[in-house]
């Protein structure tokens, strides 16, 4: 955890500094708010709806947090929880991931092409895998925090990734 | 559909998307929705002196003891005045701790 955060989270529990956790808040909501946009498969409004109800209970349980891991892992494990929390209240209700893939638009040539397919592979990858690849490449966590986040062994977090980039490769090359 | 990526190229695209997001008025946000600070219960403060300080009266008049230890005090401090200051910072680290007591509760 780095200094700067620690010396907030003191004040926050010390004083209930409001502007200390306004501090905490804009040094990680970059990070949290890319984490729930990935997970929410872009959907900029729900991504941040979720970002500030994970502030908001960041700051009711603060008290709780021991300093075990970094603020920020903290951070997006609440985040992740709040998500799951909802996405299984979602595809109970609807069955959001029957009709995810189904208006994506068609591809266009390229580079950008190429991206288009790998986020509709994404989604064709099971939930552990998708949030291995989406925590361990696109909000740059390493294996550890995402064990911690996710709160499964590190070597399960190798064995996702790996499973989840073969088929993304086999995704990508079947529909080439 | 485009050319498959080799394992280089699909790290690569996977790794894309770490660019900055922009505050854009998130944390003024997440700040007004915080919970107001706590206010001070002077009420639940006042009944908890007026008690204590009930309890402290009662103990002195009901222990015969007590007055008298208390008159000897004044000579004792006069001959020894570390005795004094110790007796002070005594009565200053017990006023400390019972505050702490009270506000911790509170919250």
């Amino acid at each position: 955890m780095s200094a700067t955060d620690s010396a907030l989270i003191a004040r926050v529990l010390v004083s209930n500094d409001h502007h200390a956790f306004a501090e905490l808040v804009r040094l990680h909501q970059s990070a949290v708010r890319g984490l729930l946009r990935k997970l929410t498969n872009g959907d900029f409004a729900m991504a941040d709806d979720f970002a500030q109800d994970t502030f908001l209970k960041a700051y009711q349980k603060i008290g709780s947090f021991r300093g075990e891991s970094a603020f920020s892992t903290w951070l997006y494990r609440i985040a992740y929880n709040i998500w799951r929390e909802s996405h299984r209240r979602i595809r109970e209700t609807v069955g959001l991931d029957e009709t995810a893939t189904a208006n994506i638009a068609a591809p266009a040539e390229t580079d950008a092409a190429l991206k288009h397919d790998l986020n509709v592979a994404m989604d064709r990858l099971s939930e552990p895998e998708r949030t291995c690849i989406l925590m361990c490449y696109q909000s740059g966590m390493t294996h550890d925090e995402a064990a911690d986040v996710l709160k499964i062994p590190v070597g399960t977090v190798k064995t996702h990734l790996s499973r989840g980039k073969e088929k993304l490769r086999a995704f990508l090359q079947r529909g080439a | 559909m485009a050319t498959p990526p080799d394992h280089d190229r699909l790290d690569e695209l996977l790794r894309e998307d770490l660019a900055y997001i922009d505050d854009a008025g998130f944390t003024a946000l997440v700040v007004s929705r915080l919970p107001s600070p706590t206010r001070i219960n002077w009420t639940r403060r006042l009944i908890l002196g007026a008690t204590a300080a009930c309890g402290i009266g009662v103990a002195y008049s009901s222990t015969p003891t007590v007055p008298d230890l208390l008159h000897s005090l004044p000579t004792a401090f006069s001959v020894n005045q570390t005795l004094l200051l110790e007796g002070f910072a005594a009565v200053v680290a017990l006023f400390i701790a019972t505050c702490f007591v009270v506000v911790g509760r509170e919250k």
